[in-house]
């Protein structure tokens, strides 16, 4: 077992009512899974996949990940924790745009304090398997979309994370480079990373081990 | 990872290249003129501490209960150093002497210092040739000034030179030249000793008694003694000696020579007001910084999102600004010191002829001042932006979205507000100084300055004055020839130099009540009419009239104060009821013989002859309307004919007066830059601030986009918003600057009207400013697209 969730409920206030973000969601990921999230606007993907992640809390249930109970830990831990074993893609891939390619790949393990020449192993191993060393000096902004997406991927992937988070990964790309990654994710996830993805699409849930829908904050 | 940051940092400024800029050039501005303000008050504080006895060093003052006198009888120091064994060292200074003193040919007219042995001991002015020691033991040995060796000698060794005094066969030897620092209370350009000097001019040795004031006195006590352990010494001085002997109720203080700048030369409010002046700045300069580097720190919360999810801790997010903040301000520290050094500096320094300037002695003084700007800039600019990056929450940070709550507080305008009222009462003010600059250089001064030519006699020109003053006999009969030429006159006082010489007079025939002080001037035949100053009654003194002996001119003033109706027959005494008696011949009306920001006093003219006319001061000549071209052709070309071997000094009759009005022009000019400054440094507030809430609003301007709002009602809509806080700060600063205004008229006999527009202009000009600098804001995010501003995500 990788995580579980039991019962967990997120709220907030509004005008004097409680309005539920997740309702009662209880779930557990193994290692090796590939899971896709789903469900309409407003149903909590994101919001789950946030609890998960460890960047966002909840107001009430338990959470185990690994031998941890992330529920009952400091947030100093808890910030250790994800930095340690998630990997995060999102929708607008959050590359620094005034950095370049490479630079972007260093990055988390300038804040791992790796030394400079393991830095560089790594990130040449990376853009080796990605196959973008060509474009090692170039900035996000001379990228195309499903470039920027693969940049975003091999630099959640660069410190050997347990699980990959993935908000709508393809949300911002034309079809061909959504199936490209989809097609990577399918290829990592063969490779034993774990894999949790919100998505829109049947056709990427399809690529995955197992489909959690949502709908106003509960799973159904 | 220092690297990774400086990268970062150098690719952040290329990007924001303009708020980069904007940001440095404020801060170096406003660190240039700290400097400059911070240095000219650093001198002011530490006047006269290059002398290393300083605080055993006094200056002896006689003080009396009509006031305090700043020179001593001439014979007080040697009395003191004999009888008060406590008194280690001590010199007089006598600054009453001058000769031409000329080298091959150069010549030139300087005034001589003579002081006692003591001199070169108790003031240890630095020597660049010679030494101090003895250097004055020897009749005729002199020590100069540098400035003085250049003028004379170039660049060549002064030691061992000749001055011939005057055109006799007397001469000076130079022993020493000497540095005077800037922030000397002394100052000269030559010195002799007592004896050369009593020699030179044997005057002197008369006016040493237990009546005159003529010396500067200096003296030094043995250490641990205070001017109180001998107070009675000196006492028994003053009952022994002073005129009349045990009567005189003067009292001898010592001023410790340490606060004599302080306390007798500087203007204290000056100071005050400039160090305050360099504080506002730096700290206007410094807020600006920090409202700039927070506002550009926030628009980077993305980033830091992003680097918070790949394992950045605080530790190293503030690291990171800590390494940004330090260098830019580094840079506005670099920049500010290379625009102190190459323009404020040398503009100061022309502007208020002052030689200030950093020396390798006060490097760890400026080492200092610099450390610790730099730290508290580069600290603050961290630290503010370092705590609402951590406090953010991720996912919001992730969003960009830390700048959705919180507007800019009212505590940020008002550091505008404040900022805006600093500007427009700067140039207000600058404003009405120069309104009553102009209401002084352009206020009738009842003379005529028009058609009056005066030409300065200079006697220590001639070598020979009997031929001189036989020449200058014929110069002006010659020139009185001309038809262009109405009247001509010598006299000893023009307009703008008469003496500081009063006496009391005795009008006859009154009570003891009526005395009254006149300010004392001697002048020729025809001096009243060649001025053209009106005659209210009587006569002045014209040519040809019955005898002129003994007579005498008042002003209007001194008439009501006398309050005589007629002035013919009037008589006055000098000194005592039974002093010498002058006969009042006539009145004239009140007019400008020093600036208008005196008061008229009472003031009388003396007839006056002189057998010798180099023995007056001046020449004057009126012309006819409109000729004092060829009158000036006429007495250039007879003064080379005649008086070959001199140079002619000439100039209009009101050309004295209004170097009166010099130092208003420079505080006038100093006062202008600071309101440039403080523009400058409140668009720089303005812009940052502007920036920061444009950022803002830049979903509302979408939305108002979106539903049909022009560019130029958004324009409307945000600059509206901030020039309220202008309007705000106009009203604050009218009431602030009129009161300033009349507070510094009221130092002026004659004042301008302060008028609206002295105002008006000062807000309208902030105003315009303002705005230009908001529009530039404002219209780049009118015309940002709103599909990019709404888009979610």
């Amino acid at each position: 077992m990788l995580l579980q969730l039991n019962n967990i409920f997120k709220w907030v206030n509004s005008g004097g009512q409680r309005i539920f973000l997740l309702k009662d969601i209880s779930l557990t990921v193994e290692e090796g899974e590939f899971i896709s999230v789903m469900g309409p606007s407003g149903s909590g993907k994101s919001t789950l996949l946030n609890v998960i992640g460890m960047l966002d809390g909840f107001d009430e249930g338990e959470y185990h990940f690994l031998d941890e109970s992330v529920h009952s830990i400091k947030e100093k831990h808890r910030a250790n924790l994800y930095k340690e074993y998630i990997g995060f893609v999102f929708q607008s891939y959050h590359l620094l745009d005034e950095l370049t390619v490479k630079e972007n790949l260093e990055m988390p393990l300038l804040y791992k304090k790796f030394k400079g020449s393991e830095r560089k192993a790594m990130v040449a191993d990376m853009l080796d398997r990605f196959n973008i060393v060509g474009k090692k000096d170039l900035f996000p902004a001379q990228l195309s979309g499903g470039q920027q997406q693969l940049v975003g991927i091999a630099r959640a992937l660069i410190s050997n994370p347990k699980l990959i988070l993935a908000d709508e990964p393809t949300g911002n790309l034309n079809s061909a480079q959504g199936e490209e990654i989809m097609g990577l994710f399918k290829q990592l996830n063969d490779e034993g990373v774990t894999i949790i993805q919100v998505t829109h699409s049947e056709k990427n849930a399809s690529h995955g081990s197992r489909i959690i829908n949502l709908l106003d904050g509960r799973m159904i | 990872m220092l690297k990774h940051n400086i990268l970062l940092f150098l690719r952040n400024i290329k990007k924001n290249k303009g708020t980069f800029v904007i940001n440095t050039l404020g801060l170096g501005i406003g660190i240039a003129s700290f400097l400059v303000l911070s240095l000219y008050v650093y001198k002011d504080v530490t006047y006269n501490s290059f002398n290393e006895n300083l605080a055993n060093i006094y200056r002896v003052q006689e003080r009396y209960e009509g006031g305090d006198g700043i020179q001593t009888k001439g014979l007080v120091l040697p009395k003191i150093m004999e009888e008060i064994p406590e008194v280690t060292n001590g010199t007089r200074i006598f600054d009453w002497d001058g000769y031409r003193l000329s080298h091959n040919n150069i010549a030139f007219y300087e005034n001589i210092f003579y002081v006692d042995n003591g001199f070169f001991s108790i003031f240890n002015f630095p020597f660049l040739e010679g030494s101090a020691k003895g250097v004055l033991d020897e009749k005729y040995s002199v020590v100069i000034s540098k400035p003085l060796a250049e003028k004379y000698f170039g660049t060549t060794s002064a030691v061992g030179k000749q001055f011939q005094v005057g055109f006799d066969d007397v001469f000076m030897t130079v022993k020493g030249v000497v540095d005077i620092p800037e922030n000397s209370s002394v100052q000269f350009d030559i010195v002799a000793s007592y004896k050369t000097g009593e020699e030179l001019s044997p005057w002197i040795i008369d006016v040493h008694d237990w009546y005159n004031t003529f010396s500067e006195t200096y003296v030094v006590l043995q250490e641990g003694i205070r001017p109180k352990n001998i107070q009675d010494k000196l006492q028994k001085i003053v009952a022994e000696n002073f005129l009349p002997v045990g009567k005189n109720t003067a009292k001898l203080h010592l001023l410790p020579f340490a606060d004599y700048h302080a306390t007798i030369e500087s203007n204290q409010t000056l100071i005050i007001i400039l160090g305050l002046i360099a504080l506002g700045i730096m700290g206007i300069a410094l807020v600006n910084f920090i409202n700039l580097s927070i506002t550009n720190a926030l628009s980077r919360t993305r980033e830091i999102g992003v680097k918070k999810v790949h394992g950045a801790n605080k530790n190293s997010l503030f690291k990171q600004i800590l390494t940004e903040s330090m260098l830019v301000s580094l840079v506005a520290l670099l920049f500010g010191i290379v625009l102190m050094h190459f323009l404020l500096l040398p503009s100061f320094n022309t502007i208020f002829e002052t030689t200030l300037i950093f020396k390798s002695s006060e490097l760890t003084f400026l080492i200092i001042v610099l450390v610790s700007i730099w730290l508290i800039v580069g600290l603050v600019s961290a630290f503010v932006p370092f705590l609402i990056w951590a406090r953010g929450k991720l996912i919001e940070n992730l969003q960009g979205k830390v700048l959705s709550k919180n507007k800019p507080s009212f505590a940020k305008y008002s550091s505008i507000v404040i900022q805006f009222v600093i500007a427009i009462v700067l140039i207000s003010g600058t404003f009405l100084i120069q309104k009553q600059v102009n209401f002084m250089i352009e206020k009738d001064p009842n003379f005529d300055k028009e058609n009056v030519i005066i030409a300065q006699t200079d006697y220590w020109q001639f070598k020979d004055l009997e031929a001189a003053s036989k020449n200058l006999h014929i110069l002006s009969k010659e020139i009185e020839a001309s038809p262009y030429v109405t009247s001509i006159g010598f006299t000893g006082s023009i307009p703008g130099d008469y003496d500081e010489n009063y006496n009391s007079f005795y009008p006859e025939g009154k009570s003891e009540l009526s005395i009254i002080s006149l300010r004392k001037s001697y002048v020729g035949e025809n001096y009243l009419k060649t001025l053209g100053i009106p005659i209210l009654s009587g006569q002045g003194f014209d040519k040809n009239s019955t005898s002129l002996e003994n007579t005498v001119v008042l002003n209007k003033t001194a008439m009501d104060k006398l309050g005589f109706k007629r002035a013919e027959g009037q008589i006055i005494r000098e000194g005592s009821a039974s002093g010498k008696q002058y006969k009042i011949i006539g009145v004239i009306d009140d007019f400008s013989y020093q600036g208008a920001q005196h008061n008229n006093q009472p003031l009388a003219h003396f007839y006056s002859t002189q057998n010798n006319l180099t023995d007056w001061d001046y020449l004057t000549i009126k012309t006819e309307k409109g000729a004092s071209l060829q009158v000036l052709n006429l007495l250039q070309e007879k003064w080379k004919t005649l008086l070959p071997d001199a140079t002619l000094t000439y100039f209009f009759s009101d050309n004295k007066l209004n170097a009166y009005y010099k130092e208003y022009e420079r505080v006038n000019k100093l006062i202008t830059w600071f309101s440039i400054l403080a523009i400058i440094l409140s668009c720089i507030g303005l812009f940052a601030l502007s920036a920061y809430a444009m950022a803002k609003r830049t979903k509302e301007i979408g939305i108002r986009k979106v539903n049909g709002a022009t560019i130029g009602q958004i324009m409307t809509l945000l600059n509206t918003a901030f020039i309220k806080w202008v309007l705000i700060a106009f009203l604050i600063a009218v009431p602030i600057s009129w009161f300033s205004m009349t507070r510094w008229l009221e130092g002026f006999a004659h004042k301008t009207s302060i008028s609206w527009w002295v105002f008006g202009v000062g807000g309208f000009t902030t105003m315009v400013i303002a705005l230009a600098t908001v529009s530039w804001q404002s219209f780049k995010a009118a015309m940002a697209n709103p599909v990019d501003v709404l888009r979610d995500e």
